[in-house]
């Protein structure tokens, strides 16, 4: 029996790791990668996953999902929702995810710590807002575009 | 509980591990209060070692386990009774797996 480290198996592997512990019950922790929720989580934070046992996911809550079709698991926020399906985003991305079902929202992110300390999270559903103001940013250029043409 | 791994004794799987088939080699995480800490906490069995987990039901003793190995691979009870027994002490030691009459 040798110990291994995340990156000896495959993202899909991995996901489904996290998935089975989740469907036990038990809660996960491992270190995220890549910059996509900065501010609010950096690569190489250590992230722990729990179960959604008691509650439905929220607007604000950073969650454990995996898209449709696939099996890796994404760390990102639920920015909205329409009716079981929730769109989820980066908070540092300009474009979401699009809406994943409920189903496919493995955990809950209860946790963040960063050299060994917890990283306070604050308001969630501020955060959420901030992020989904993110989204239009990417299209300002083109309203400006569009009204100085108007307005000639 | 007995810390030294027994040929006549039966074991079972720790509730308190998860564990995943990837690519016919397991992978096992161990829960500690709950929590399966991905970073630093895999451990990944080889085939042998993997088809001893797969057989390990909380109903056959090792004694069994290691007969059905031989006949699998084909190789001598006292070589594969060797290697299981190593590798049931570790397992029984990081407590992934645990005596049926320990319960």
């Amino acid at each position: 029996m040798k110990k291994i480290d995340r990156f000896s198996i495959s993202g899909d592997d991995f996901g489904e790791l996290v998935r089975s512990a989740i469907e036990k019950g038990a809660s996960v922790k491992f270190k995220v990668t890549g910059k996509s929720m900065r501010p609010n989580i950096h690569s190489g934070d250590v992230v722990t996953i729990v179960p959604f046992l008691d509650r439905k996911p929220e607007i604000g809550d950073v969650v454990a999902f995996s898209k449709s079709g696939t099996r890796n698991i994404i760390v990102h926020r639920i920015v909205t929702k329409r009716g079981n399906t929730f769109l989820l985003k980066g908070d540092y991305l300009f474009k979401s995810d699009g809406f994943v079902e409920q189903e496919n929202i493995e955990g809950l992110v209860n946790l963040i710590e960063r050299d060994n300390q917890k990283v306070a999270t604050g308001s969630k559903r501020k955060k959420a807002l901030l992020s989904r103001l993110r989204i239009f940013c990417l299209y300002k250029p083109f309203f400006f575009f569009k009204y100085k043409k108007d307005s000639l | 509980m007995d810390s030294k791994i027994g040929l006549d004794s039966v074991y079972r799987i720790s509730d308190d591990v998860i564990f995943k088939k990837i690519e016919d080699q397991y992978v096992i995480v161990p829960l500690v209060a709950g929590v399966g800490n991905l970073e630093d906490e895999m451990f990944q069995l080889n085939e042998t070692g993997s088809a001893f987990w797969n057989l390990i039901d909380g109903g056959k003793s090792l004694r069994e386990i290691i007969a059905i190995l031989c006949k699998d691979y084909d190789a001598p009870f006292e070589e594969i009774t060797a290697d299981i027994m190593a590798l049931g002490q570790v397992l029984l030691q990081k407590k992934f797996i645990i005596p049926t009459d320990a319960e």
